[in-house]
Parts: structure tokens; sequence; C-alpha cells
């Protein structure tokens, strides 16, 4: 099984080949080349996939990946989900960095297309388990759907999960111990249930009972994980209130205050988000470890590429901690453009606290990853491990 | 700790003296050793194993001696000076392979393999993979002396799919 099968005579005289007596890698059992190959950063595999037949189908097993995580080398990969309203499926693509990139006029980062999932929901609820991202919901057709797919990070190939018991449109959701948390986002009538929760290893749906009408008939605006419970921060006749389920106990609690509005994402204990919404065209970042928000420093030269590419107000912009780095993808919103295209950007940012308190932000680089038509639009940015 | 010394002969007639608690890091020769076909006097040919290779080999399994000692030594050595010892062996293993080409690295994977060595072939995996990153196709292939066995439609057609990676 190690061993190369002979090549028919007319590859033989085509390459370069070995003299027969040098020890070749092919000779080394299966397992070392599968042992080497999983320790290879994955944004060097296609290049790898062209040596040889053995390596190319090593890279695409799922052998390599179940290595990759028995090892410890895996890593933390982006995926964004572009919707071109003249198509009918939304398109997910993997951000490639290329790892050659100190080279001159080499492609700093690419949006990549994997096989398109066939399923028509346009919903923004995604989650992450394992390596899998499962995406929940309508809407598809503008219609709340109970469908749930699933992309497999790994080999880039989808399935079908089990239908949620309620046709959802955009649901919240959040996974906690190998299950999933999905609520609202349903019709909020009496006899529907609110939430249920998919238990990803049974691959069962069940209901869970919520304490009052009030969150039901409530605007959810966010929905978190904090230290095993699961927070729903909501607007009820005019304040923010927010409810926590345990979901060991099954039980509910009314939390005061809210610990940190608006974050958009997490690393090493710093909570993150964009301010552009207060000063019209920039892109500050703030971060909080749970008190007040503070500028990021340092990000002058972000902000001036991000006004010089149409960032704006109106653009959709997602900011994600992957691999310990954040990166802000925006989509910019700009006028009619005469070859009716624009470019998605992404630049990539490392973070460092340094004493005194302050957080800096070094920005790595900062580059168009994809051209696409006029009426695309960003719907998911998510960091998966693989 | 007194210990048995053996005898290893490389491909190229090379002899190497070594303490049979290091060799038996091998596990084809600790288990030449358990059916007592090790004769003192003679000398254990490894026919695929060239002498500049195999006094590698050596040194690898040397250095992994002594630490295993230590460990029977300070059973309950602090977390901290588990920490300090792991660091230091991993200061050793980066030295060691630092001085490396990959060519020679391969020899050193290959030479791994045959005799058996689980960590030194974990370790050499690693240190290549990380030192592969800016290798063509085409040098990988020659460093590893394998034959490209697509044909040249199915080569372009996997080019041209990554075409992107290769920009």
């Amino acid at each position: 099984m190690n061993l190369e099968a002979e090549p028919p005579e007319k590859m033989k005289t085509k390459n370069s080949s070995p003299p027969p007596s040098a020890p070749s890698f092919s000779s080394l059992p299966e397992e070392i080349t599968v042992n080497f190959l999983a320790r290879i950063s994955r944004p060097y595999y296609p290049l790898i996939s062209v040596v040889s037949k053995t390596f190319h189908s090593i890279l695409s097993s799922t052998e390599l990946y179940a290595a990759r995580s028995h090892l410890g080398s895996t890593e933390q990969c982006l995926y964004v989900c572009l919707w071109d309203k003249n198509n009918q499926f939304p398109q997910w693509f993997t951000l490639w960095i290329n790892p050659n990139r100190t080279m001159k006029k080499k492609t700093t980062g690419l949006l990549v297309p994997i096989a398109s999932s066939n399923f028509p929901s346009v919903s923004n609820s995604t989650i992450v388990v394992g390596s899998d991202i499962y995406v929940i919901g309508g809407p598809i057709d503008n219609e709340p759907s109970s469908a749930v797919r699933i992309l497999d990070c790994r080999s880039h190939t989808w399935r079908e999960a089990p239908s949620m018991n309620v046709a959802r449109w955009n649901p919240l959701a959040r996974v906690y111990d190998g299950k999933i948390y999905v609520m609202a986002g349903c019709r909020g009538e009496e006899d529907e249930s609110w939430a249920e929760v998919f238990d990803t290893k049974t691959q069962t749906w069940e209901q869970i009972c919520i304490p009052n009408t009030e969150l039901r008939n409530s605007f959810i605006y966010r929905i978190r994980e904090i230290k095993g419970k699961i927070h729903f921060e909501y607007y009820f006749q005019h304040s923010i209130k927010m409810y926590a389920y345990d979901p060991k106990q099954g039980k509910w609690e009314f939390c005061n205050g809210v610990v940190v509005p608006g974050a958009e994402c997490v690393m090493d204990g710093v909570w993150y988000k964009r301010n552009d919404l207060i000063r019209r065209g920039y892109c500050d970042l703030q971060w909080s470890t749970g008190g007040s928000w503070r500028d990021v420093k340092g990000l002058e030269s972000l902000e001036d590429k991000y006004r010089m590419n149409d960032g704006s107000v109106c653009a959709i912009s997602k900011l994600v901690s992957c691999g310990g780095k954040l990166y802000l993808i925006w989509d910019p919103y700009k006028k009619q453009n005469p070859d009716d295209t624009k470019k998605i950007w992404c630049a990539e940012i490392v973070v460092e606290k340094r004493v005194g308190g302050e957080v800096w932000g070094n920005v790595q680089w900062v580059d168009a990853v994809l051209s696409v038509p006029q009426n695309c639009q960003l719907l998911n940015c998510i960091a998966v491990s693989v | 700790m007194s210990s048995n010394m053996i005898m290893l002969k490389s491909s190229d007639g090379a002899s190497f003296e070594i303490e049979e608690a290091a060799a038996r890091k091998s596990k084809i020769i600790a288990n030449m050793i358990e059916v007592e076909c090790v004769d003192e006097d003679k000398a254990i040919p490894l026919q695929n194993v060239t002498g500049n290779i195999l006094a590698l080999v050596i040194e690898y399994c040397n250095k992994h001696i002594v630490d295993d000692d230590d460990d029977v030594a300070t059973e309950e050595a602090s977390e901290e000076e588990e920490e300090a010892k792991k660091k230091k062996v991993d200061d050793w293993e980066a030295e060691f392979m630092n001085s490396m080409s990959l060519e020679t690295m391969f020899e050193l994977l290959l030479a791994a393999n045959y005799l058996n060595i689980k960590s030194l072939i974990d370790l050499v995996c690693q240190t290549i993979a990380n030192n592969i990153k800016d290798k063509t196709p085409e040098e990988v292939r020659k460093i590893f002396s394998i034959e490209n066995d697509f044909t040249p439609e199915e080569e372009e057609e996997i080019r041209k799919e990554n075409a992107w990676a290769f920009g």
C-alpha cells in the first residue's frame, strides 16, 4: 500500500525520474507520509498536492485531518459567504493567505470558492462545531425555513442535517458542549417552540421551554455563551434586559445589566468591535475586557485604506478573530461602477497589549481578496479549525 | 549506570560503539537484543544506513537516553523543573536539526523509519514540514526523489484548479 505502483512505460520516459537506486520518499510507509503532510501548514497544500498522486490523494483524505487533530497541528482558517442576488445559492469561500507573501508581485490574500451548497438559504445564522459549519434556517425566497446544512471544512463537502421543529429566519444560535441552541427567528405563535437544541452527537432536535412570553415577544439582539451559560440580551419596553439559560440544569435566570454590549469577537479574553457607526467613514477598532470601550491604537494606515477603498457607514464589514489575529473583511457600498463590479477587502491585524494598559494594532496586510458583481453581498464570516 | 556496549556497522563499513540502552531507542535493534541475535563481539550490520547518517542517529539516541535516565532519577521533579527540562531537550533538538540540509533530513527520516525510532520520525517530519515551505513542487520531488506520476494533462488540471496558489 505504501509502495507506488509501477508506472506505465510511457510515463517513465517523460519525467526526470530519479535513478532506481536512490531511496524515494515513496518507499516510506503511508503512515509516515501522513505524519509529515499533517504537519505542513494548510495554505501550502495546493502547491504540495502537485508533487505526486500519493501526496494529492493523502492531502484530501480523512486520515490526514485525523492526524492533524491528533498531532495538534490544526489551524484556524477563515470561511466567508457571499451572496450574489442574481444567483440562487450563496457561495462560500475560504481565505487563502499566501505563505510566501514576502516575495514581490504575489497575491497576499484571496477568497477561493468551494463547492456549492445547492442550499438557497441566505441565513446569516452560522455555527462552528469541530470542523463543521452549520447554516441554520432561512430565509429561503423570503420565507423562514427549518432546513439545516453542514459544510465539512476538511473535505469541503456539504451534507444535510435533520431539520428543526420550527421554520426560522436568521435565528440566533450558539454552541455549547456539543449542542447547538437555536432561538427566535420564528413567527412567535404560542404553540411554536421558540427555542430548541440540537445534539450533534445524537443528531436530534429537542424543544426548550422558556420562562415567559416576554422573551418570546422581545427583540433579541444578541446571544452569547458566558461561563457555560447561554445569555440572551433583548430590548423590552425601551430597556436592555438579559436572561441566562443554564443548559446543564435546564434552568433560566434573570440577569441584571449587559456585560459587553456590541462586541463582535473575543480573543485572549479581550472583546473587540468596530466603531464605524460613530465616526462616519472611519473604522476604529475598540477593545474591552468588560468595562468601557477603548480605542485600539496604531491603526491609522488601516483607516486610510478603509476610506480609500469605499469603506463607509453603508459598508458591511465583519470582524473575526482567527488563529490569534483579527481579520476585518469589508464589502464596500459603492455607487454604480461602469463595469458593475466591486472588490471585497480584507485586513489582517495583530494586536499587542502594551505597558500602561493600551492595546495596539499592527496591520500585517490589507488587500482586495475578491472581485465580485456589484449586487453581491457579504453574508457570513467565520473561523474554523481544520 | 553501567551499560553493555554494542557495535553497529553502517552500510559503508563504518563501526560505531553505542550503549545498549541508547541503541534500544531503535525498536529493530531492541528486538534483535531481545531474541539474542546480537553477538557481543560482532557489529550489527545496518545495510540501509550510511555512516554519516548513523552518526546522527547515535547522537540523537545518546542524548535521549540521558534524558530518560534523568526522568527515573527525579521522579518527583516539580512542574517547573519538568518544563525547564523539556525546554532543554527542545532546544537541543532544534540545534541538532538546524545544521542539516533538507537532503540530510530526508536521509535521517529514512534511517529513523528503517530503525523504527518513533520520536525521531516525528522530530524529522516536523522539521521538514517547517522547512519545505518555500519550495516548488519540482524542488520537493528532487529533494525526496519522488517520481512525478501524474500525466502532463493531469498535472496541468491540478495546477489550473489551484492556479491562484502558483501566482
